[in-house]
């Protein structure tokens, strides 16, 4: 095992909770992770040393979601679609309260458009900068910051329908 | 007046100093901006916690070991792919619900079912064996190259069949890695141009290649080894 892929091996945990954000199932998600790892190594030459191997992955997982989705709809059109079951945690009464709010927001995001859905995870989860985050996404910082106003923006008013203000 | 842009800037810390300072001042005096700018506070604050179990998780050793393995040993394949069953099925079923293999009968069409996934057979095999790129035929032969694990692959179109793909050496057999539609250009014809594959293919060709394709000479000394 190289540096790179000790590098990689560290990542992993915060990879799966980026996949969790894009796929549906815990699965899935790390489905997408296998896939993703794949990918990076296949182009571990692309790679800047001394440039952040997160955001690089991210992108690269971003790009592997995309062509799986394509797939998957194409695939789709053929074999009955796969239950699309909202994917909710485990709420048991006895979670503390912050837990709680962490559960609602998960599911809201999952409400969210997949653009905005990611524009918000990776600033707000996974705490990129702006400029980070647009890398990532491949989009211009205008277009990254509209989707986080209206991603958030959303989250904020379906927790006020739910009766859960923040 | 501050916009819902810079209020998700400010709490995001992307201000310089003198432009929090700003919505700062502007806090003080509008009760509205500062209730705002606790919300998205909040939310930033819960949204930390999401999904953060799954970082004290064990991290599943296929990830590990997938992270770990050395690139000789890597098999270009998509791990979504394995789970929800390999695509060139579909592809073929698409084909069918299309009407494109209208009375084709697979038992005895290019492809077969293995241990290993599809097979190329038949005239598809024979041209994957003895075609060099440009050669005519039913069966042609687009690019030859080789993947991560040092095997050659060959991407390939069936005319008759509208049918194109890409297929990789393992085992002393092709294993037909894609399989998609040729769609009929704009003419109503058939483009035979060998570089009209369908974009399914040319994707799982990008992310299969290592180096540079072969040209005639490589290509034909690859033959006479037997693709080895």
């Amino acid at each position: 095992m190289n540096a790179f892929q000790r590098e990689m091996v560290e990542l992993l945990p915060r990879l799966r909770r980026f996949a969790r954000v894009l796929a549906r199932t815990p699965a899935d998600a790390d489905d997408l992770v296998q896939l993703t790892v794949e990918r990076a190594l296949a182009r571990t030459q692309q790679w800047t040393v001394g440039t952040r191997l997160d955001s690089w992955m991210f992108r690269i997982m971003k790009n592997a979601w995309i062509d799986e989705t394509r797939a998957r709809r194409r695939r789709d059109l053929v074999f009955a679609p796969e239950e699309a079951g909202e994917h909710v945690g485990d709420e048991g009464a006895a979670r503390v309260e912050r837990r709680l709010e962490a559960v609602e927001v998960e599911r809201e995001l999952a409400r969210l458009p997949e653009d905005q859905r990611l524009a918000v995870a990776l600033v707000l989860i996974e705490g990129l900068s702006y400029r980070e985050a647009a890398d990532v996404l491949e989009v211009p910082m205008g277009t990254l910051t509209s989707r986080l106003v209206r991603g958030r923006n959303q989250v904020l008013a379906r927790l006020a329908e739910a009766g859960r203000p923040v | 007046m501050i916009s819902k842009e810079t209020v998700l800037a400010y709490v995001d810390g992307e201000l310089s100093h003198e432009e929090a300072l700003a919505v700062e001042a502007a806090m003080t005096s509008d009760p509205a901006l500062a209730e705002e700018v606790a919300r998205h506070l909040q939310l930033r604050d819960a949204a930390g916690g999401a999904f953060a179990a799954v970082l004290t998780e064990p991290v599943p050793e296929r990830l590990l070991a997938a992270a770990r393995e050395a690139p000789s040993e890597r098999v270009a394949r998509s791990a979504l792919v394995r789970r929800f069953g390999p695509p060139h099925w579909a592809a073929m079923a698409a084909c069918l619900a299309l009407g494109v293999l209208a009375g084709y009968a697979i038992p005895s069409g290019p492809v077969v079912s293995g241990a290993g996934g599809l097979q190329a057979r038949g005239a598809l095999a024979r041209a994957l064996d003895g075609k060099l790129a440009a050669d005519e035929g039913p069966v042609r032969m687009g690019v030859s190259f080789r993947d991560a694990g040092r095997a050659y692959c060959r991407t390939f179109r069936m005319d008759r069949e509208a049918l194109a793909g890409l297929a990789c050496r393992e085992d002393g057999r092709w294993a037909v890695r894609t399989l998609a539609e040729v769609r009929p250009q704009a003419g109503g014809d058939y483009q035979m141009a060998g570089s009209a594959m369908p974009p399914a293919v040319l994707a799982a060709m990008d992310q299969m290649m290592v180096g540079d394709p072969l040209d005639r000479t490589e290509e034909t000394a690859a033959r006479a080894g037997g693709w080895k």
